[in-house]
């Protein structure tokens, strides 16, 4: 009874139907509370539904039941890097990387672990090996990219995300990665395609968008950034910094009445908080 | 050659599709293609300069104002 809710709630889960699931998968758990399956299933909705708190639970409650349980742990890594807790995230990449040599996806995760705790050369060595064992692996040269980008080396980060574009040209970071450091060189109308591309990639992409309406503000378009600006906006009512750039850029256009509101609104979130 | 070597790579980006988004973070509520910062406006009929390539140089200059997204930890799904 239990396998039949969970199998359910699976092919639920599989076809992106995460709400109609999670009834299924409740009533699994309920049922067959040691069932890692039925546990992970549960901490991937939850993952899903970005209560991260409540996933990481089930995820560390699959591998006191099965703690050979990759995608357990693979997940429970990327919660706590999200989470910020990078130490935490390169000991389970770590773990992942000893039972899975042979995985990439183990290394560039933990390649990016290191590299956000500062352990710049562990995590070159880490990201080169994930390129050894796949070499067309455009993520884990994106991951190089960032790490060149904290280290300042801007050339060399260009290099590894331009090269990301050729394996994976597809790959909305790297577009957006491309444009910043373009942008940031002065070489703006360039990064405009860059993001524009980021954008049409993935109309969803608040970084890129934000990165465009910029890009159109040092250009002097300011009504393509307030589109771009109210874009991101209708996307995240509550970004951190959406209202004021608008408010900025509704001032350079002389619309003082819309820049009054887009600043009050700016108050109360900073207010307020997200 | 480099700089047709860049076209081909947006017309193969808008072809291929997207590589992230698989946990559903971004808000699929705007739909449709930016119709905006094409570099065929009218201000920007001037050569656009090379590709982003081996040539870069930025002597230290930092434009302000452009964010990264460094969130490169990514998932093999359910």
């Amino acid at each position: 009874m239990g396998s039949d809710a969970l199998n359910r709630g699976k092919r639920l889960i599989e076809v992106e139907k995460i709400e109609a699931a999670e009834p299924e998968v409740l009533k699994a758990v309920e049922l067959r509370p040691d069932d890692p399956e039925a546990q992970y299933a549960l901490g991937f909705i939850r993952f899903r539904q970005g209560r991260f708190e409540e996933s990481r639970k089930h995820f560390l409650r699959v591998l006191e039941l099965d703690g050979g349980h990759r995608k357990a742990r693979m997940k429970l890594g990327l919660i706590e890097a999200r989470t910020g807790d990078f130490a935490a995230a390169e000991r389970t990449f770590a773990v992942l990387v000893k039972t899975s040599l042979e995985d990439p996806l183990a290394r560039k995760n933990h390649g990016a672990a290191l590299r956000d705790l500062g352990r710049f050369d562990e995590a070159r060595a880490e990201l080169e090996k994930a390129l050894e064992l796949a070499p067309e692996y455009s993520d884990a040269h994106h991951s190089l990219g960032i790490l060149e980008s904290k280290r300042g080396d801007r050339k060399a980060a260009l290099s590894h995300h331009q090269r990301a574009l050729e394996l994976d040209p597809g790959h909305v970071d790297a577009w957006n990665q491309v444009g910043v450091i373009l942008a940031r060189a002065g070489r703006t109308r360039e990064a405009v395609e860059h993001f524009t591309t980021a954008t049409a990639l993935d109309p969803g992409y608040v970084p890129a968008r934000m990165n465009l309406a910029e890009a159109h503000r040092k250009l002097n378009r300011n009504d393509l950034a307030i589109v771009e600006l109210k874009r991101v906006r209708a996307l995240d009512p509550r970004h951190p910094k959406v209202n004021g750039k608008l408010a900025e850029v509704y001032e350079l256009s002389g619309r003082t009445e819309d820049a009054a509101r887009a600043r009050a609104a700016q108050t109360a979130i900073d207010t307020q908080g997200r | 050659m480099r700089w047709s070597f860049a076209l081909g790579l947006v017309l193969a980006a808008l072809t291929v599709g997207c590589s992230k988004g698989g946990y559903g973070d971004w808000s699929s509520s705007y739909s449709g293609f930016s119709d905006t910062g094409s570099s065929s406006s009218s201000d920007d009929d001037d050569d656009p300069g090379p590709p982003p390539a081996d040539d870069f140089d930025d002597g230290g200059f930092e434009e302000p104002g452009f964010e990264d997204d460094f969130d490169d930890y990514y998932d093999d799904g359910f």
